[in-house]
């Protein structure tokens, strides 16, 4: 389930480069092995405008309980619940790669697509 | 080679920091737990002191009084840290270079506390705790006004 994550190609440091995608830095071991600490990564901020995020993606997100803070995870379930006016109502649940740790949706439960930054396409570095 | 090397010239530019922690990151920090803790230490130091020598003191009293001194400043030590190693952050040290400096006081305070019944000590560790507070609140960019229990 754990899908590897592309290097940047040429494409994504040109998309880079017109502002299509945002670089961030990982900090701590919750992603490893397939990032590690220190890894820097490119996110998609428009991927989740016109599509919903699939299983296995790996998102940045606000924090549920703490605005100010960005994590990493990958995307283990998305919960599709349409409210009552027929209005999409998509929640993720998150995981860590390395479950033994970081904090994730089994302890903070499923994340609102609001706080979804964009999806994580590439990796700079591992 | 030449895509790589780009490739880490852009990763250096990377600024924004994404979180995966090992740690739950509730985020939840304040200087109070330690200032509780050092202030009891403090009322204990002076309970300790009002019932005069050890010999004619009561012993059972004697020795809870010491105990509770003893586990309220090795607390507020504990709660010192983990605002020292867990909330701050190397940018901090940039406008707060005798950040350590505070602490590693903080924390000599809480050990002549526990080792003694010196209540200059335990005065000194509310001084230095109120003045993490303010660099701590400072570094919230909020204005949150120091007070003491008793």
């Amino acid at each position: 389930m754990e899908g590897e994550l592309p290097r940047s190609g040429w494409r994504e440091m040109a998309l880079w480069l017109f502002r299509k995608r945002r670089l961030f830095r990982v900090t701590g071991d919750s992603m490893a092995p397939t990032l590690a600490s220190g890894a820097v990564v490119m996110l998609d901020p428009r991927a989740y405008r016109s599509q919903s995020p699939q299983e296995d993606e790996i998102v940045v997100t606000r924090h549920p309980r703490n605005n100010e803070l960005q994590i990493v995870k990958r995307v283990a379930a998305v919960i599709d619940s349409r409210t009552e006016s027929g209005a999409p109502g998509i929640r993720v649940l998150l995981a860590s790669d390395n479950a033994a740790a970081g904090a994730d949706s089994r302890s903070f439960g499923p994340v609102a697509m609001d706080l979804v930054l964009g999806k994580v396409v590439s990796c700079l570095r591992r | 080679m030449l895509r790589e090397a780009i490739a880490q010239l852009i990763a250096k530019t990377a600024v924004e920091a994404v979180s995966a922690h090992c740690d739950g990151p509730c985020g939840v920090y304040d200087p109070a737990s330690a200032r509780i803790a050092a202030e009891a230490a403090l009322s204990m130091t002076k309970k300790i002191i009002d019932l005069g020598p050890a010999e004619s003191a009561d012993h059972n009293t004697y020795g809870r009084f010491v105990a509770i001194k003893e586990q309220q400043a090795h607390l507020a030590k504990e709660e010192l840290l983990i605002l020292w190693t867990d909330y701050f952050k190397p940018e901090h040290l940039g406008e707060y270079p005798d950040l350590h400096e505070k602490f590693w006081n903080a924390a000599k305070l809480c050990s002549a506390v526990k080792q003694g019944v010196d209540v200059d000590a335990a005065n000194d560790l509310m001084a230095a705790i109120e003045d993490i507070h303010n660099v701590y609140w400072a570094t919230k960019g909020r204005d949150v006004a120091y007070y003491v229990a008793t």
